[in-house]
């Protein structure tokens, strides 16, 4: 009788123990598909805020938003790539295509683009940026924030300046704003918000390469390494050597410059639309912008446009690529440039008076036949990552001089 | 007659879990790291892959400009490091040791900079010594010892040393807890034979107290010198090893090859010149504290 109840017991146990499993098997059917999505943040909760109506378009798949520090994003994403392991859709600069290329980590997608009917909306220039030298297209438009000069405008009033419109001007402005508030000989104010550390490499081709040097001939050889730059890179180099540049300027970085700025230290800082909001909510109406200012060749207007790219080890690229396309929606396209600060590219967002009036946007969309992107070649990554915020530090500590700088700076870019 | 000693397999198939473990995490990347390093091996361009033997050694050594600013760095960073936080986590130990109102929350309150995580002491310090809003640059100001604010980050003169104080600080309670924790393990007798004896408490301190700790004091040492070569995290938050190379040392410059550069090959060499290194200067420390390094060099 006991030996019954036992049998009677394990037979129970075991059937409540399967039951999720019996449970789950229906569930497993109808469960929906999800997509991976990685990026770094222009402002934070902006991609959660702008792809909230993904759900309604598309409520049979999951929208999974994974964001990734900056400063590990690179890295990461090459370790993802090198074992295997990328969500189905990621964030990418336009630079790192060659690397993910040879990595095999993206999918062509020059298919899927043809085969789309919206495709017009997006300017050959982004589809250019996006396609980066590359025989086929590996990456899909998504954003672009161009480099504009921020002008602290009392400080420009109290000086009896205007805005600077050349570079000349720009110099001019920089001596003049620096000053010693409280006259205890020291400088409380400095002209410009200098930035010697990491992606400083965007405001200092901004000021050097509208002398009319670039860092690659139409043939494709580094011409970086010119009179005219050298001399264009001297008179950077002086803003810090004249103490026009916080003396903290060759460690600044992002943080750094922007809270220079918004504290009062520094009279102009070269950033884009991602900085408007915050620097806007400190400042209010105390700030103005204007285009980076013209050198003797025109002006030089580095921007960044950045991508989307499909991994090919997708188990759901027909979702992934209704992602890319539901992105670069008017809807969604317009929901996330006004959450996250970017320049809206796709029509007719882009004759949206909501952009078109806002002074930050306009000043980014300005002269957009002067934006500049940056090369895309293998050695870029490590020469932007490292090799110029060393340089740049050596050349302000005085170690090397300006045309030292530019041979380092050229030799890498070339691998040498 | 002589019998045949049976083969005893059993403490090599007991030992077998351990030592699988630790060919596995230890032995397979040190290996690994060897082999990558005599490869021109860069993630970017696994295409470009080939062996080129010691040429990335030779490189380093001869033809890299940031290497031997590093290894200056380095000697500086491991060697100023832990000689101030052997000395005053000592100071600190003698005074923690005795009784006073409050030691409880003293010992406790010690331990804070060793639980607070290094990208935070980095912040922290860094903001400390901010040149334009930095609070030393406002006190030393007010004492009238300097005149105008100094970049103390930015500067090549000042830049090691500052991070050099932040690992001070945040080394000292893990000293001062292992050097507390032996001179409690020091037998009270001792103390009370030398005090019959007529021994002063200095003689009580050189004769009693130094023997009975240096065996601790010799494994610790030994462990932050590891700890403090291998550390990344602060030099690399407060100025990425600039400005130049100014503050940079080989564990950085390793992180930066490998890491940022994503050149495996090269930053594999730099790692293994670097342990090369550490492990001749832990040989050499050993050597010197053969006698006083108890089971360590036993």
């Amino acid at each position: 009788m006991k030996k019954r109840w036992k049998k009677l017991l394990s037979v129970t146990l075991s059937a409540c123990m399967a039951m999720p499993f019996i449970s789950a098997v229906p569930a497993a059917a109808e469960s929906k598909k999800t997509i991976r999505v990685w990026y770094w943040e222009d402002n934070d909760g902006s991609y959660e805020e702008a792809y909230s109506t993904w759900s309604e378009q598309y409520p049979d798949v999951n929208l999974e938003l994974e964001a990734i520090p900056w400063n590990s994003y690179h890295d990461t994403l090459i370790a993802a790539a090198a074992s295997g392991d990328l969500p189905d859709v990621y964030k990418i600069q336009p630079t790192w295509i060659p690397e993910l290329v040879s990595l095999g980590a993206v999918e062509g997608l020059d298919e899927y683009i043809d085969s789309w009917e919206d495709k017009d909306t997006i300017p050959e220039s982004m589809w250019e940026s996006a396609r980066a030298g590359q025989e086929e297209t590996y990456a899909w438009p998504h954003s672009l924030v161009v480099l504009y000069l921020y002008c602290r405008k009392s400080y420009f009033e109290e000086a009896g300046l205007e805005y600077p419109e050349t570079m000349d001007e720009f110099y001019e402005a920089c001596e003049k704003l620096t000053k010693d508030t409280d006259g205890d000989g020291a400088t409380d104010v400095y002209g410009f918000s200098m930035r010697g550390a990491r992606g400083g490499h965007f405001m200092w081709a901004g000021l050097t390469l509208n002398s009319g040097t670039d860092f690659f001939d139409s043939e494709g050889n580094v011409a970086l390494n010119t009179p005219e730059m050298v001399e264009a890179n001297q008179k950077y180099l002086d803003i810090y050597l004249n103490g026009w540049a916080p003396k903290t300027a060759p460690t600044d970085g992002y943080t750094e410059i922007v809270q220079n700025f918004e504290s009062g230290v520094t009279a102009m800082l070269i950033h884009h639309l991602n900085s408007a909001k915050e620097i806007t909510e400190v400042l209010g109406d105390d700030v103005d912008v204007v285009a980076l200012p013209e050198g003797d060749a025109g002006r030089y207007l580095p921007s960044e446009p950045c991508h989307w790219a499909l991994s090919p080890n997708s188990e759901n690229k027909e979702e992934a690529v209704n992602f890319l396309k539901y992105s670069t929606g008017e809807e969604a396209h317009k929901a996330l440039c006004k959450s996250a600060g970017l320049v809206p590219f796709v029509s007719p967002v882009t004759e949206d008076p909501e952009f078109t009036e806002d002074k930050f946007c306009a000043a980014s969309m300005e002269y957009l036949d002067d934006v500049k992107t940056f090369p895309v070649v293998n050695t870029f990554g490590d020469w932007s990552e490292t090799v110029w915020p060393q340089t740049m530090q050596r050349a302000m500590m005085g170690e090397i001089d300006s045309a030292e700088m530019i041979e380092i700076l050229a030799d890498n870019l070339a691998g040498e | 007659m002589k019998s045949k000693k049976k083969f005893q397999y059993q403490p090599y198939l007991l030992l077998a879990p351990a030592i699988l473990i630790v060919v596995l995490i230890i032995g397979y990347p040190v290996v690994r790291a060897i082999v990558l390093s005599l490869y021109k091996y860069n993630l970017t361009d696994l295409q470009g892959v080939e062996f080129v033997g010691l040429q990335n050694y030779i490189d380093i050594l001869t033809n890299d400009p940031a290497f031997w600013p590093a290894f200056k760095n380095t000697v500086i960073w491991v060697g100023v490091t832990v000689a101030a936080q052997l000395l005053l986590s000592l100071l600190l130990a003698n005074i923690l040791n005795k009784a006073f109102l409050g030691r409880g929350l003293v010992r406790s309150v010690v331990l804070i900079p060793w639980v607070t995580p290094c990208v935070l002491i980095s912040l922290m310090w860094a903001w400390i010594f901010n040149g334009n809003y930095g609070v030393m640059n406002e006190i030393l100001k007010r004492l009238h010892l300097i005149d105008e604010n100094i970049a103390w980050i930015a500067q090549p003169d000042t830049a090691l040393w500052v991070q050099i104080l932040a690992m001070i600080w945040q080394g000292i309670p893990f000293f001062t807890i292992m050097i507390l924790a032996a001179m409690q393990s020091v037998p009270r007798e001792l103390y009370e034979s030398a005090s019959v004896d007529g021994a002063s408490r200095i003689k009580q301190y050189f004769h009693i107290t130094l023997p009975g700790i240096a065996s601790t004091i010799v494994s610790t040492v030994m462990i932050r010198l590891i700890w403090v070569f291998n550390n990344v995290d602060i030099i690399y938050t407060m100025t990425g090893g600039g400005p130049g190379y100014s503050s940079l040392t080989l564990s950085v410059y390793t992180y930066q090859q490998a890491q940022k550069s994503m050149k495996f090959g090269y930053g594999s060499a730099v790692a293994i010149i670097g342990a090369l290194f550490m492990a001749v200067v832990i040989f050499i420390y050993l050597r010197l504290t053969r006698e006083q390094g108890g089971m360590i060099s036993k």
